[in-house]
């Protein structure tokens, strides 16, 4: 076939697949019958099966730990950190990054590890080992895990994972592309738009994940729009999400350094931190008082911890992705700060700052689709690393509930 | 911590599938292709339940116990009988018989393109839509003789003539999506074959009986139109006693009773474009479908259409497959952008 004719089978091809496409979505979106209710009804008892295990655990923790003095150190082997913050009163305790690893257990809200299978009342140790060690070790775990209730030691211990209370069916992901129409985001020295980038890899990231199995993948915006973070956050509610990724890059004024970190909810670790927040919170479309409701509706453990699980595996795969390309780029890790789309979100949710378009070279990289398609497969295998270990753990307990009773 | 591989495996399973009035097929991105013959039993009665147990047949089961069955033929007609439930439910469990037959793993998403006849896309795509949404993730629904087209890079400069059971669909494909003008479809194709067989032997041979099933094969083994090189006898009960008959010349007249009308509506649909552009069609016709295997046709139809110029028809390799097969390239060339939003 002539270059010229296979140019214009290429073309036709093209059009024709566009289309069908036409064609078939006019008649749009099919109601499922029966798919909707159904994964409500599942997380209704899922839901009702953590209810039972709260209490359950509550006590449980009570009674074995009242008189477990050894407790301690198997705590601080764990590292599990615990903050006695008031729900009710707004923002919790601030707490610097020098601090944040050294918050003192105190009676009545133990931080522990009770692995139903490891056997912490058979005296072994446990068999897997904490989340942010399972993901790597080059990354900062920076900032407490906060909520309240002694069953904040269930959800410390990695055994359960939001697989086991939510069972294994499919996982709707939200793809978030940061700022976008009237908010341009950060825009570096060329002229490259944040908003543009974010946009363009959420796409790729959303085209990889779109036929892995098990997994129902969403967008909160597929073109050029201004979105509030409220809106959003509803979005992903609507939607029954079970994870939420939004993407952002980072700007660090007049320095050409290039870092990569990764956010989940919590108090800022550091100045750098709040920075980041607050330039990621404008236009969030949230009034005060809002605000203040959804922090009270905070306070919940599992979703901070898999928050925390799902950031480090980004962040891990995000750096070792990036820094293959640019030997410079430095590994900032994984931090907390106060991002209300992070907050909002009633699932576990991150915010990655995959890249700084401050820094020119990182800009010229950005502008190139292959660059932006390594990083969307760095989000790609962070977010599939995640959830393959949730199913490793759910593999090797398959009766959680029942475990817990032979046990204790 | 192992290291994810994002195997080729974990992917999506993309299939094709072609729903036809006798015969529906599917080819998937894993390999498999399977075909049955599209028809559904449902158990009659209790008795039938306990034989059968509590489930619906396809295929050649369907014949098997087709006593102890309500049998529906989905598509009659080349569409779903519009409002019989019947018909609707059927239609969605032979999609579910299809896709079971390719195997996919559990919990395995689908994207699927689904080949209907030409008429059923017109008449009713949303109970198609429905009736594959319980199976697939991702679901195009496209008229037949596109899917094939599409399978065979016919993009422009085509007519495709698929002659299933039912219908007989055209459609010319000139580089975009083919509009309504572009399609057409005659209800005049293989089934309409048998019955004109039928009728021509019970006027010869008034005494003996014909069954319709072994008409149906005997077609499919010896059909022929133009000049024939032996003569074809069948046997057939006269009295209860097996008796031989010739139907050479009723098998010829059966067969290419179906062509002038095809020709006819081949030359008027080329007829609506410009000069240049009919010669580069006329040149480029495609026959598929089961009758296309009817030996002598291409020559049959070339002559007939040559009285507008010269013309080259060709015949697909795999008439059984070439519809389901270019549904799943269709499947597998797809955008995500454009999976996205259906
Ligand atoms: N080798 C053959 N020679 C002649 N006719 C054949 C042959 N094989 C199948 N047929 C006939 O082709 C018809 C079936 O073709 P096909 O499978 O394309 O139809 P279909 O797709 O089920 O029907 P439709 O497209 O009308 O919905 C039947 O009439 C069958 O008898
Ligand atoms: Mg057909
Ligand atoms: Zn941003």
């Amino acid at each position: 076939m002539s270059s010229y004719k296979k140019a214009h089978q290429r073309a036709s091809k093209a059009t024709i697949l566009y289309g069908v496409y036409r064609d078939n979505s006019g008649s749009g979106k099919l109601p499922r019958p029966e798919q909707q209710p159904r994964s409500r009804a599942r997380r209704g008892i899922s839901i009702g099966v953590l209810a039972v295990l709260l209490l359950l655990t509550g006590f449980l923790v009570h009674t074995v730990f009242r008189d477990a003095d050894n407790f301690v150190s198997s705590v601080e082997i764990q590292k599990a950190r615990y903050v006695a913050g008031d729900r009710n009163k707004g923002l919790p305790p601030l707490i610097t990054e020098a601090n944040a690893g050294v918050v003192p257990i105190k009676e009545g809200n133990l931080t522990g590890f009770l692995s139903p299978r490891s056997g912490f009342f058979s005296g072994k140790g446990p068999v897997l080992p904490p989340a942010d060690k399972m993901a790597g070790k080059s990354e900062t775990v920076a900032g407490p895990v906060f909520g309240a209730g002694d069953y904040q030691a269930l959800f410390d211990q990695p055994g359960v994972a939001i697989a086991d209370l939510f069972g294994l069916g499919v996982r709707t992901i939200v793809i978030d592309a940061g700022h976008g129409g009237e908010d341009p985001g950060a825009i570096g020295t060329n002229g490259l738009m944040e908003k543009d980038i974010t946009l363009k890899i959420a796409r790729l990231l959303y085209n990889r994940l779109l036929d892995e199995e098990g997994i129902n993948v969403i967008m909160t915006r597929d073109s050029d729009v201004t979105l509030s973070l409220k809106h959003r956050v509803e979005y992903a509610r609507e939607h029954d999400a079970d994870l939420l990724v939004s993407i952002h890059l980072n700007t660090i004024p007049n320095s050409p350094l290039t870092i990569v970190e990764t956010y989940y909810f919590g108090p800022p670790a550091d100045d750098q931190s709040m920075k980041v927040a607050k330039k990621e919170n404008y236009h969030s479309g949230y009034a005060v008082t809002e605000f203040n409701e959804l922090i009270n509706e905070l306070g919940d453990a599992l979703k901070q911890q898999e928050s925390r699980k799902l950031a480090s595996h980004i962040q891990k795969n995000v750096y070792n992705t990036l820094s293959r390309q640019n030997s410079n780029i430095v590994n900032a890790g994984v931090k907390t700060a106060p991002f209300v789309i992070l907050l909002g979100a009633e699932t576990p949710a991150v915010l990655a700052e995959v890249t700084c378009i401050s820094n020119t070279g990182e800009e010229a990289r950005l502008a190139k689709p292959a660059y932006r398609d390594k990083i969307a497969g760095a989000l790609e295998r962070g977010i599939l690393s995640y959830l393959n270990q949730l199913r490793q753990q759910d593999r090797q307990r398959p009766e959680q509930g029942s475990n817990i009773y032979a046990e204790s | 911590m192992p290291k994810v591989k994002v195997s080729q495996q974990d992917k999506a399973l993309r299939i094709g599938i072609d729903l036809g009035t006798s015969r529906s097929a599917i080819a998937a991105s894993n390999g498999k292709r399977k075909w049955v013959q599209s028809l559904v039993g449902w158990p009659k009665d209790f008795v039938a339940r306990k034989m059968l147990g509590d489930r619906v047949l396809f295929g050649d089961e369907v014949k098997e116990h087709r006593l102890s069955l309500d049998v529906v033929r989905p598509l009659a007609h080349g569409v779903i009988k519009s409002g019989t439930e019947k018909d609707e439910e059927s239609v969605a469990e032979l999609i579910g018989h299809l896709i079971s037959l390719v195997e996919p793993r559990p919990r395995q998403k689908i994207f699927a393109a689904v080949g209907v006849p030409a008429e059923a896309l017109k008449v009713n795509k949303r109970a198609i839509r429905e009736a594959i949404a319980d199976y697939a993730e991702k679901l195009i629904v496209v008229s037949e003789p596109f899917a094939v087209a599409y399978g065979m890079g016919a993009l422009d400069n085509a007519m495709i003539i698929d002659m299933g059971a039912g219908t007989t669909d055209f459609c010319i494909m000139h580089g975009t999506m083919p509009s309504v003008d572009d399609q057409r479809s005659l209800t005049t194709a293989g089934d309409y074959i048998d019955e004109q067989l039928l009728g021509l032997l019970t006027e010869r041979y008034p005494d003996a009986d014909f069954n319709m099933n072994i008409i149906r094969s005997f077609k499919e083994e010896h059909g022929f139109v133009g000049d024939s090189l032996t003569q074809l006898e069948v046997e057939a009960r006269v009295e209860g006693r097996p008796v031989v008959h010739d139907i050479t010349s009723e098998m010829r007249r059966a067969c290419e009773s179906i062509l002038p009308a095809i020709a006819e509506t081949a030359m008027d649909m080329i007829a609506r474009f410009d000069p240049e552009y009919q010669d580069q069609v006329r040149n480029n016709i495609i026959l598929a479908g089961g009758c296309s295997q009817i030996a002598g046709i291409d020559t049959y139809l070339m002559e007939a259409l040559s009285e507008m110029g010269p013309c080259n028809i060709s015949i697909v390799d795999n008439p059984l497959y070439a519809g389901a097969q270019g549904g799943l390239a269709l499947a597998k060339d797809m955008p995500y952008e454009y999976w996205m939003d259906m």
